[in-house]
């Protein structure tokens, strides 16, 4: 009977809507950046399902429902894209050369990196894509056989960093233009680092938006290509 | 009527670039190449940006809603992050801080070179 209930999509997609809702709640009422809502909702759901003992596959038949929304989600990321096209087309070689240098960079390091600490290869494939967009990260590691779960986990703290700390560390590296800030917070730390980029200025918000969809395309053509090279 | 039409527009996009995906010869995953594919209509003027901004909102506007269950997973890889502890911590922090060096520099170069 509870059983029955609990095996409904409906109670996992409620879960999720609950948790996320007081993940917003505590995140606008504290201000912090280190209670991002979806730490706390992922907090929140893990801590309930291990203290009622339900099984992660029982939650997911209604998680599952809302992780499908990633696919049109990363279709929808074309659209900001589309609306910064002038600033796309004005600085086009710094760009391009910039995001897919920095996209083939963030691959080798992860390999290599990785290599030197003996780091296994589903960890590896799993967390490659980790400075991309999080939509495309978990394309690029579905299409790899990774673990979704690890890669979200590791992109959203990725973003979390960069979003804290990112600016400091553009200050320390003497980087002032607004056109190299702008892209290495939206090469390295994607939406949250858009989202901080956009406190700095508007343009640097745009610049790191373009970053996330060029960074997560390049990274996804470089991904498959060199952990052949690199096992 | 236009929130359809939009939603229309993404799936068909998602679709196709779900398709596509088996038979290109590079491993893009289909949903990037469905991003592709809208970025190529918007910019061609063949899909009209007012049809689908409604559409992307309600996607782009709770997208972190979006990952939530996915993240809820890794209670299944605690295991393997114990495993993996100086791989997480090498791979993660000073990969990271490796990156941003390497990409705030180079970006920063190139920009100069260019104006």
């Amino acid at each position: 009977m509870i059983s029955d209930f609990i095996a409904d999509p409906v109670f996992g997609v409620t879960l999720t809507l609950a948790a996320y809702f007081i993940g917003i709640i505590v995140y606008k009422k504290t201000g912090s950046m280190y209670l991002h809502p979806m730490l706390v909702a992922l907090v929140l759901i893990a801590a309930f399902l291990l203290l009622t003992g339900i099984e992660y596959d029982t939650y997911n038949r209604g998680g599952e429902l809302i992780t499908f929304l990633l696919g049109p989600a990363t279709v929808a990321l074309a659209i900001p894209m589309h609306k910064h096209q002038k600033l796309l087309k004005k600085n086009a070689v710094v760009i391009l050369a910039g995001t897919a240098a920095g996209a083939v960079a963030g691959v080798l390091l992860v390999l290599l990196l990785g290599l030197l600490t003996g780091a296994g290869h589903l960890f590896k494939i799993s967390v490659i894509s980790k400075s991309v967009t999080t939509p495309i990260a978990v394309g690029i590691t579905d299409r790899l056989g990774g673990a979704a779960s690890l890669t979200v986990v590791f992109t959203i703290l990725h973003g979390l960093v960069g979003g804290i700390f990112g600016p400091r560390l553009l200050d320390l590296l003497r980087v002032r233009s607004r056109l190299a800030r702008g892209l290495t917070m939206g090469m390295l730390s994607h939406g949250l680092g858009t989202a901080r980029a956009l406190e700095e200025s508007e343009m640097e918000g745009a610049l790191a938006g373009l970053a996330i969809g060029l960074m997560g395309f390049f990274t996804a053509l470089a991904a498959p290509l060199l952990i052949q090279l690199i096992p | 009527m236009r929130l359809i039409k939009g939603l229309v527009i993404i799936f068909g996009c998602l679709l196709a670039g779900e398709f596509l995906a088996g038979y290109i010869p590079l491993t893009l995953p289909g949903n990037v190449i469905g991003m592709v594919l809208l970025f190529a209509g918007l910019s061609s003027g063949m899909i009209a940006l007012e049809d689908v901004d409604a559409a992307g909102e309600l996607f782009l506007d709770n997208l972190i809603l979006l990952f939530v269950p996915l993240s809820v997973g890794i209670m299944r890889y605690f295991d393997l992050l114990a495993e993996e502890i100086l791989s997480v911590v090498v791979v993660g922090l000073v990969g990271y801080l490796l990156l941003f060096l390497f990409s705030g520099k180079l970006v920063d170069l190139l920009n100069r070179g260019d104006s």
